[in-house]
């Protein structure tokens, strides 16, 4: 599962709030920076420091000199904008309705990293709350375009139940690939299921399977 | 603020949102919805859309379209929407989420904390 990503690729990781989007984006980022590829987590609803917290919860190895954040989360709270922690990497932006702001701190990082660049998206839902749909939309399409240029790949997670079908439709219609989560009621019991809905040049099978979220990591069932 | 034409669902819903903490206002229906709105301040609105006299879609189109209302965030309730009118909720209605029916508590939870926490509204 974690191959899932590899050079070149886009995925979309969706399913409702709270189902495990982010665990598995951080997992996959993980395995990333275990090989020794450079990681951008661009984060949008939550710190850095609550990323690397949940990472810590999965067992997921989160450190590194390869490993950058474009804080998207803090604007409401923080005054800083630029290069907010040398040490941690961290590009904090103030402008929630600025897609190019995003944009040039990608690029700003793919130009100061060496190696190719993999990119976390987590999550793209906000962004729609501060620009239109169709601009957004744009914007992804560019940024997969740019990293794909670049021999990079891109892994955006998009919330459930927020967004209109033909946005969703239209992000779908762009990507390699498309990861669906959802809850299930297993007579009173929540579970949390996923399956690989499609990844192009790729043979799936398209089946609901388990997933199970422990401190030792995620794990498919 | 829980509407909805069904007394049983309702109940279910209240008892989950009060069991986390949220203060929670029933409403029958779309009319009596605006009236409390009219009264009251109101966070979020879980709307069913298929209702006698006012649908959830007008009720909510009539909530976007009132300027005092505007902190009000909308998610809609449906049983197995298709494409068509889950585009109604967000595109004619204008609401900011939307659920299907069976309802599993963890994701109304989290979908509900989610649109409380993200769609911030200017001004």
């Amino acid at each position: 599962m974690k191959e899932l990503l590899h050079d070149e690729y886009s995925l979309i990781i969706h399913g409702p709030p709270g189902v495990g989007k982010r665990e598995f984006c951080i997992d996959l980022a993980g395995y990333q920076l275990g090989k020794k590829s450079t990681v951008l987590y661009v984060t949008t609803e939550r710190a850095p420091n609550s990323i690397k917290e949940v990472a810590r919860n999965i067992g997921a190895v989160f450190v590194g000199e390869r490993l950058f954040f474009v804080d998207y989360a803090s604007w409401s709270t923080s005054k800083k904008t630029g290069w907010l922690d040398d040490r941690m990497k961290i590009i904090c932006l103030q402008n929630p309705s600025s897609l190019r702001d995003i944009s040039m701190a990608v690029k700003t990082i793919s130009q100061t990293s060496t190696g190719r660049l993999n990119v976390f998206f987590d999550s793209l839902s906000p962004l729609f709350l501060y620009n239109n749909d169709e601009k957004v939309v744009q914007f992804i399409q560019t940024l997969i375009a740019q990293l794909r240029s670049e021999g990079g790949s891109i892994a955006v997670t998009l919330q459930e139940g927020v967004h209109p079908p033909s946005t969703f439709n239209s992000l779908m219609y762009m990507v390699d690939g498309y990861i669906q989560l959802r809850f299930l009621d297993d007579g009173g019991a929540i579970k949390r299921q996923l399956r690989v809905h499609h990844l192009h040049g790729k043979r799936v099978q398209p089946e609901w399977r388990g997933l199970e979220i422990t401190e030792k990591g995620l794990e498919v069932l | 603020m829980v509407v909805d034409d069904e007394p049983g669902i309702r109940f279910i819903l209240r008892k989950m949102l009060e069991g986390a903490g949220y203060k929670v206002l029933e409403s029958e229906s779309g009319e009596e919805c605006l009236e409390i709105l009219d009264k009251e301040k109101v966070n979020l609105v879980l709307m069913d859309v298929m209702m006698p006299g006012m649908n959830g879609w007008e009720t909510t189109k009539r909530i976007r379209e009132n300027e005092a209302l505007k902190i009000t965030k909308v998610i809609m309730l449906t049983v197995r929407a298709d494409e068509e009118d889950m585009e109604k909720s967000f595109q004619y209605a204008g609401s900011n989420g939307h659920i299907n029916k069976p309802i599993v508590m963890e994701q109304l939870l989290a979908t509900v904390k989610w649109v409380l926490d993200n769609v911030r509204v200017e001004g």
